[in-house]
């Protein structure tokens, strides 16, 4: 068997300077998989997600969390990106005066060097940016404009799997993407996202909702609640709990809503 | 005997800089614009030299280290054309090397004023007149004192083919008095680009007291763009007065890039009505910089609109004031008015004031201020770290992004744009080490 892509062991994490969030998450994702992550709000996946990607909001009390065997924890997150973890934020950030297309050049260019590759110059870029524009069905004028500054709800997230695909992450968290979506705009970023999964990578999903899973089918499926998994299983556990909600499974692990 | 003592304190002694201003005073030029020049010095022995501890205007700008210098004329010498570098590839050319003033083409509508007011006698009795309302003391010192003072006149329904631009440039310790008289009749259109640049290695404190001056009549168009890239030591105080007429339209632009001691003061009166004004402003500051944007803007009759937007990149243990105040007379109903100040806070030891002030008169008007002070945004850092960028890198590009974003604006030529990124990217090494 092959290294995971992703290994958690009993992580246990709180906020600077505040609270305890997750009180134990253990989970092991190989390469070709989707793994949902859902639970009610509050129950810790938007921090399992930040702490995956360095925010410093967060602090790891104890636990182990291995990306390609390697100890994820001890990276910046910058390191971490440029490793191929990739977060794509439930709220991407307005960065005025930052061109979109210098942005991505920069963060395509950062991994390029730390892979030991070539760094492409702007004109060179614009060849690959090109390519990827149809996987998120984007215009090319979003290129020339500051980061995410005055994109609507659905062209940022387009803008965020745009920025997936540049990068091309062997992990890719994808925290309550679907949020803020409408239909249509669910279905190109989802398309986009189903695209750019191959057998080398692997996807967390987190989100409150079975809908986006009709089009990211996930191979298993967690419950989180109260900073635990509670239960796994695979896309059918998803449509349980849209028919049932959250409460049966807390009653069953002896804890209440 | 002890009450006659202090009839005549000790202090009453003229610093240098006083002294050198009487003995400029006792010699004014005797030109077609003797009158004003007369008028000008009438009112600053009224008002006298800056007081900060009486004058909140003055409160943190460094007049006392201005008045410790000497002050004296500058002398009349040659211009070394090799010195300047234009931006625009056609434009009307006035350079100004040490404080002498040359003119490099032939443009009909750029002449010294001295010239413009001999057909002109209402221009000169306006110009007169406006010496008398002013309170900025040292703005007095420029329309006594000038040697050359030119005029930019656009006649009624014309606009200027080519723009006026204008370089101002010190690379030795000087005095120096540009002064710019803007008059715009109806519909007129001009665009002006004034630079204030030196050179690093002149020796000793260099004292600029700038004057534009613009007039513009209903329906005018004025870009006017002021870049200053000063590097050298010394004072550089400017101030710009403008009033417009109904639907004049006035963008002004000032940037202050390395300066050691740099205010512009801004009054623009909005006199007429629907006349707009845009006033932006970008400064970059580093090592002990001080730079003070102070502003008056007037809403004196209704259905105008005003627009202002002044922000700071702030290094090192560097000073930046803004200081603006709009105020909307009584009769100046449907008046729509913004103010915001922000500073970008580079270093521990940085220092941003921001003042900005309302006084409303009228009840029917929309007003906004606000003022920002602090350091990059944790969030944008964050995100651009997530993406693989260095927290160093990340922290460069949103400092430039900051910057940046104030050139956006589309009026600022494309020229002009390329020359100022340069600059600001500098400015931003200097305030970021």
């Amino acid at each position: 068997m092959s290294t995971p892509i992703l290994q958690i062991t009993d992580l246990h994490a709180k906020v600077v300077d505040g609270p305890t969030i997750l009180n134990g998450i253990s989970l092991t994702i190989n390469a070709g998989e989707t793994h949902a992550i859902m639970g009610p709000n509050g129950s810790g996946k938007s921090t399992l997600s930040k702490i995956l990607s360095g925010h410093p909001n967060f602090e790891v009390i104890s636990g182990e969390v291995l990306f390609l065997g390697q100890n994820l924890l001890e990276l910046e997150a910058d390191e971490r990106a440029r490793a191929g973890v990739f977060l794509a934020f439930q709220y991407p950030v307005e960065i005025p005066g930052v061109n979109n297309a210098d942005f991505l050049r920069l963060a395509y260019n950062a991994k390029e060097k730390a892979q030991g590759r070539e760094e492409l110059d702007a004109v060179a870029f614009k060849d690959v940016l090109k390519a990827k524009l149809p996987i998120v069905e984007m215009a090319e004028e979003y290129l020339d404009r500051a980061v995410n500054e005055g994109f609507s709800g659905g062209e940022k997230k387009r803008n965020e799997i745009l920025q997936m695909a540049v990068l091309e992450p062997r992990l890719a968290v994808l925290d309550e993407t679907d949020s803020g979506l409408d239909i249509d705009a669910l279905r190109i970023v989802a398309g986009g996202v189903n695209q750019l999964m191959n057998p080398q990578n692997a996807m967390i999903v987190v989100t409150h909702y079975q809908r986006l899973l009709d089009y990211i089918v996930p191979d298993v499926v967690h419950v989180l609640a109260h900073g635990r998994i509670l239960k796994t299983g695979d896309k059918s556990l998803a449509l349980d709990l849209e028919s049932r909600g959250y409460d049966w499974l807390l009653e069953e692990a002896g804890l209440t809503a | 005997m002890s009450a006659m003592c202090t009839l005549n304190p000790p202090d009453l002694e003229l610093s240098p800089f006083e002294a050198g201003i009487q003995d400029a005073f006792q010699d004014l030029a005797t030109d077609s614009l003797m009158s004003l020049r007369h008028a000008a010095k009438a009112r600053f022995d009224v008002l006298g030299l800056p007081k900060p501890r009486r004058q909140e205007a003055w409160k943190y700008v460094d007049v006392q280290g201005l008045s410790r210098r000497s002050f004296s004329l500058p002398r009349p010498k040659g211009v070394d054309e090799a010195f300047v570098e234009w931006i625009y590839p056609k434009a009307c050319r006035l350079s100004m090397f040490n404080g002498r003033i040359y003119n490099h083409g032939t443009c009909g509508m750029v002449q010294p004023l001295a010239d413009a007011v001999i057909a002109n006698p209402e221009r000169l009795a306006r110009l007169t007149h406006d010496v008398h309302q002013t309170d900025d003391a040292l703005s007095l010192l420029n329309v006594a004192l000038a040697p050359e003072p030119y005029s930019l006149h656009v006649p009624a329904g014309k606009t200027m083919e080519r723009p006026l631009e204008v370089v101002i440039h010190h690379n030795k310790a000087s005095n120096s008095f540009p002064a710019f008289y803007i008059e715009l009749d109806e519909n007129a259109t001009a665009d002006v680009l004034i630079r204030i640049k030196g050179d690093k290695h002149s020796v000793g404190s260099t004292y600029v007291q700038g004057l534009i001056h613009v007039s513009q009549a209903k329906g005018s168009r004025l870009n006017l763009t002021v870049l200053s890239n000063i590097a050298y030591a010394g004072y550089n105080f400017f101030n710009t007065q403008a009033v417009l007429a109904e639907d004049a339209q006035l963008k002004l632009f000032s940037t202050a890039l390395d300066a050691e001691h740099f205010r512009h003061r801004m009054d623009v009166t909005l006199a007429g009505e629907r006349a707009d004004a845009t006033l932006n402003g970008l400064s970059i500051l580093s090592g002990q910089n001080k730079t003070h944007m102070h502003l008056r803007l007037t809403h004196a009759v209704p259905n105008c609109t005003s627009s202002q937007q002044f922000k700071a990149a702030i290094g090192g243990s560097a000073l930046h004031e803004f200081d603006g105040t709009i105020f909307v007379l009584k009769d100046a109903q449907q008046t729509d008015a913004k103010q915001l100040s922000r500073n970008l806070l580079l270093s521990a030891k940085a220092k941003a004031f921001a003042r900005p002030w309302l006084q409303i008169d009228a009840d029917d008007v929309k007003c906004s201020h606000g003022a920002t002070v602090g350091q990059l945004d944790e969030a944008q850092l964050f995100y651009l770290q997530s993406r693989g960028i260095t927290e160093e890198r990340a922290k460069a590009l949103l400092t430039q992004g900051f910057c940046d974003s104030m050139l956006s604006d589309t009026y600022l030529d494309a020229h002009v744009k390329r020359y100022f990124m340069k600059r600001v990217h500098c400015a931003l090494v200097a305030a970021t080490i």
